[in-house]
């Protein structure tokens, strides 16, 4: 049997979530337990499953957790998993996720979602858990090795192990992560993971090779087979675009001959005269013999004692041969007539027309763009400013894309040395421009990484985003990191319509480019422009989540969705990045660039287009660790909670006998929820946080705002005021919380937001919900473990838990945990505060001390709703943790966050000085003569009264 | 002359008394006594009948990866 390291704490998470009951603590349980299989995997010896089949009660499962010290067994999982699904009645149903984010599907009678991905979970075992305990051959020193590969293509990735920074990048360029929680990481080899691989140098052989040194067992032969099947079958064939002349080129002779021998290629090649000067060939890039396996970093003493221990090991492993080559290996190139590829400029999808036929040939082309030698395109100079400071994964992204797959190269060029390379070696160190998709964490620097991009091609340059407010981001955020200029750099929306510079910078829309209806006469000018010109870079923002409904129509600059009509009481004016497949081809169409950059945060493929979005732009080039840059300061700490909240009688039987779209409203307008937001916000403005509301549903987000008294942003508000009210929340200390709905998802940039409370969120998107926890993820300067919170909101018991859940599921592949949070959290004697406490029957007042009263702006909130026990206080450490008396238990300290004057007493109480200086002045006499006086006055007036 | 019944008395909090009381009108009649808002005693014979429906009102609402709903 397999016998990993056993890590405890793990059952901490069970046994916090309080005094719940049973049903309770078994949906709480189904998700720890999730959540501990995605931080831990153990293999271990196990009773058979005999005894474990009887064990659904719940106390026996409760007892069993407490007795085993934080351990999950494959098999135990095997039983648990099956057994619950078959008493759901659904033994042996086939395992289709449908992982339709944007949609009901229970409310779609019959229509099934699209293209339903069978996304990477399709094993037929619940959780896609195997055993392969009999088929895995270990190697007899695996415990000082840190990786598992399975026989499926899955590998696991102990995080803890001493060379797990090498494997790690090694990994993460070899396959795709599904997901990455603290301790041990699952990563899938797929082909288009293999495909970036390729892209970036790496042979099957040397694949295999490191792939053999750093793992456990002996890398099964299926594994082999699928690595070099897919990876020799990618990166074979490049178009290369240099000095304006189109060339496919490869390093294997076999490929060339198979490409020369189709029709269409070989009508197009264009045949040079040996003896003409200028018709010289393709300037070969250096490619890194990528045949030495990756040079592990051998810093630390122990590392390198064991990288040697395991070199030592494989010594005899390993094919040689490959192993000998150094330099780069002889490429052979054939050049593509021009006007063949000039086709581009006007039917539809040609410009790719010889990479389709490549791809035909089950030989995919890569496009490859020289940039320095390409005199036909006019130059535009920009550099980097420089503050602008590049982070090492940012560095690393960028080095994918232009490195040619050595990052020593390109970080050499960034520092500048690489001038004195190219004078030295003319042949080499030239620098290409790969086109893929950069995937990075919201609030990491995406931006930066598309203007650095620009700055290295310094061509001509687009850059298409969601909506006009990003619009703008954009181009603040160039000017504010480059030197380009004001006459540099055009706006395109539908607002504003500038002149586009003959070579710089144009920022537009998706919406403005693939409008399929009437324009008017100056945008179809414009549109035009950017036609016929040739680009050499295109930046994508947010590549979009392709979207469930491919027949969306387009009208005025809104992206106007058709939606059934039981739902459309609410018309989705969806301007965010929502974007249809056919529409994002139309892009295409329209913008001929040499060079695409996709930038996104999420990338989770919806339906089968991914395929196609990987042709499109490209291959993933590089995808940064959520954890990692959590732990290196680059990311806020968030710390992520799901309140429950109970449904009020009234609404829970209304919600029972209501349809689909009503029951979205009842659970979002639940009053225990709202009591909830309301503590939450009160409680965070006190600690002086700035919070963000989120709500999807327009009904909601109005009542909730206008009863609370703060201000909200939707669809329907102007540009000015919306400028306005981003000013506010980030200028004014007294303007702490903002209702936004679905247009804050993605483009506001709220650098000092540190709390987001989520209300309402749209059925099961992982997307929404990464994006809004985006917008906390800029580092803060607060001290403390965390310093950025995420509260969602969700009703017990009815649908929106099912929806949450599955929300988190990137959330939780990328690391993060969702507490959840059962206690009501705020007291029994509060209830009167808040305003939505008209329950009927009685209500508690506590002996008339704190009455009601509308609420007013110069409210201090005091120190009155600091929780004196529950969640809130474990979080915040304020009072002592783990207090688990409930609200009416005795409790013997608790803390007050709130200012000075409240805590002091004079909360309601203003100070005045009321000036006494004439009196003052008057009593005392100032010196010994008038001192005299005044005594000789008061004598006289003394016998004047007298005499009277 | 008293008649004595035989129930069962359940304890649950108000939102899943909403949930028995609708069964109770929709699909069989099984609430002897609504005591209050936290109090109920049902027919002997329910028991099991309640507990599948509560199951199936947990798991329609619970989100299990690697399953599909429905």
């Amino acid at each position: 049997m397999l016998m990993l390291q056993i890590h405890s704490g793990l059952i901490g998470p069970i046994v916090d979530s309080g005094h719940v009951t049973g049903r309770q603590f078994a949906v709480v349980a189904s998700r720890r337990i999730r959540a501990i299989m995605r931080h831990n995997m153990v293999f271990s010896e196990l009773p058979r499953s005999g005894s474990w089949k009887k064990s659904l009660d719940i106390g026996v499962i409760w007892r069993q957790l407490q007795c085993l010290p934080a351990q999950l067994f494959v098999r135990w999982w095997h039983c648990l998993y099956p057994l619950w699904a078959s008493t759901m009645k659904k033994a042996g149903a086939a395992v289709i996720q449908d992982d339709d984010d944007d949609v009901d599907l229970d409310a779609i009678k019959g229509k099934k979602a699209g293209a339903a991905s069978t996304r990477r979970r399709t094993e037929a075992t619940a959780l896609g858990m195997k055993d392969f305990s009999s088929s895995l051959v270990m190697k007899p020193d695996q415990v000082s090795r840190p990786v598992w590969v399975c026989p499926d293509g899955h590998i696991f990735l102990e995080t803890f192990s001493p060379i797990y920074k090498q494997a790690y990048d090694f990994l993460i360029s070899i396959a795709e992560p599904v997901s990455r929680p603290p301790l041990i990481h699952e990563y899938e080899l797929n082909s288009e993971s293999l495909m970036s691989a390729a892209s970036s140098g790496l042979t099957p052989q040397v694949i295999v090779t490191t792939l053999e040194r750093i793992s456990k067992n002996q890398v099964p032969q299926t594994v082999k087979v699928l690595i070099v099947e897919w990876t020799s079958r990618h990166a074979k064939a490049r178009l290369v675009l240099q000095q304006n002349r189109f060339f496919i080129e490869t390093t294997d002779e076999d490929v060339m001959m198979a490409l020369l021998r189709d029709e269409t290629i070989r009508t197009a090649r264009v045949h040079h005269d040996p003896s003409a000067p200028e018709a010289a060939g393709l300037l070969p890039v250096m490619r890194p013999a990528r045949s030495s396996v990756p040079t592990w970093e051998r810093g630390d003493a122990a590392n390198v004692a064991l990288l040697n221990a395991i070199d030592r090991d494989d010594e005899d492993d390993g094919p040689p041969g490959e192993e000998a080559a150094a330099g780069h290996r002889q490429s052979h190139s054939f050049e593509i007539a021009n006007s063949a590829v000039e086709l581009t400029l006007t039917s539809p999808f040609a410009p790719h027309k010889h990479r389709s036929r490549c791809q035909d040939l089950h030989y995919p082309a890569m496009e490859e763009y020289d940039f320095r030698n390409d005199p036909t395109n006019p130059p535009f100079p920009i550099e980097l400013q420089g503050r602008a400071t590049i982070r090492p994964y940012q560095e690393k992204a960028l080095s994918r894309m232009f490195g040619s797959g050595s990052d020593e190269l390109f970080s050499r060029w960034r520092k500048g040395i690489s001038a004195s390379i190219q004078a030295s070696t003319p042949r080499q160190a030239r620098q290409r421009a790969l086109s893929g998709v950069i995937v990075l964490p919201c609030g990491a620097g995406k931006t930066l990484v598309g203007i650095t991009a620009a700055c290295t091609i310094k061509k001509s340059t687009l850059v298409l985003c969601t909506n006009a407010i990003s619009v703008e981001q954009w181009k603040y955020q160039f000017k504010y990191w480059s030197t380009v200029t004001n006459n540099q750099v055009a706006c395109f929306t539908a607002d504003k319509r500038e002149q586009l510079p003959t070579s710089g910078l144009v920022v537009t829309t998706y919406n403005m480019l693939t409008f399929g209806g009437r324009r008017n006469a100056e945008g179809k000018k414009i549109l035009d422009a950017i036609s016929q010109r040739e680009w050499g870079l295109l930046l994508l923002d947010e590549i979009p989540s392709l979207a469930l409904y491919p027949d969306a129509l387009i009208s005025h600059h809104w992206l106007f969705i058709q939606v059934p009509s039981f739902i459309s009481h609410h018309r989705l004016f969806i301007q965010v990045h929502v974007v249809p497949a056919n529409v994002f081809r139309r892009v295409f169409e329209h913008v001929h660039a040499h060079c695409k950059l996709g930038l996104t945060a999420t990338l989770v493929r919806e339906d089968n287009l991914i395929g196609d979005l990987n042709y499109l732009i490209g291959p993933k080039l590089y995808e940064a660790n959520w954890l990692d840059l959590q732990i290196q300061g680059f990311l806020a700490r968030v710390q992520c909670i799901e309140v429950w909240c109970p449904m009020t009688p009234a609404f829970f039987k209304e919600y029972l006998g209501a349809t689909s779209a009503k029951r979205t409203l009842l659970y979002t307008m639940n009053p225990t929820k709202f009591n909830n937001t309301e503590y939450l916000i009160r409680f965070h403005e006190a600690r002086g946080d700035k919070v963000l509301v989120f709500s999807d549903n327009l009904f909601a987000l109005e009542r909730y705002a206008t009863q609370l008294g703060k201000y909200y942003m939707c669809g329907t508000t102007n540009e000015v005021e919306r400028e306005k009210l981003l000013e506010k929340f980030k200028n004014d200390p007294d303007f702490n919380c903002l209702f936004i709905s679905k247009v804050g998802d993605n483009s506001i940039d709220l650098p000092s937001a540190n709390v987001i409370i989520q209300i309402s969120s749209h059925f099961g998107s992982r997307r929404q919900e990464a994006q809004r926890l985006g917008r906390i993820l800029r580092p803060k300067s607060t001290g403390g473990s965390f310093n950025a919170f995420f509260y969602s909101l969700v009703s017990k018991d009815t649908q929106e838990m099912y929806y949450a859940t599955k929300r988190q599921r990137f959330l939780v592949d990328q690391g993060y945990t969702f507490k959840a949070a059962d206690e009501q959290l705020h007291d029994k004697d509060d209830i009167s505060q808040l305003a939505a406490s008209a329950t009927p029957g009685p209500v508690k007042r506590t002996k008339g001390r704190r009455q009601w009263r509308p609420r007013q702006c110069g409210d201090s909130v005091g120190g009155d709703m600091i929780p004196k026990g529950g969640l809130l206080s474990a979080l915040f450490v304020f009072s002592q943790p783990h207090h688990r008396t409930s609200a009416h238990g005795a409790h013997t300290s608790y803390a007050r966050a709130a200012s000075l004057s409240a805590i002091s007493g004079g909360a309601n109480l203003l100070y005045r000085e009321v000036r006494q200086a004439a009196k003052a002045h008057a009593s005392k006499p100032r010196s010994a003569l008038f001192r005299q006086h005044e005594r000789d006055v008061k004598k006289v007036q003394a016998e004047f009264k007298k005499g009277r | 002359m008293a008649t004595l019944k035989t129930g069962l008395l359940v304890t649950c909090d108000p939102t899943i008394r909403m949930y028995l009381l609708h069964l109770d009108r929709n699909d069989r009649s099984f609430i002897q006594l609504e005591i209050d808002d936290t109090h109920l005693l049902i027919d002997d014979s329910s028991r099991e009948y309640l507990v599948h429906k509560i199951d199936e009102l947990h798991r329609s609402n619970t989100y299990i990866l690697g399953e599909s709903q429905k």
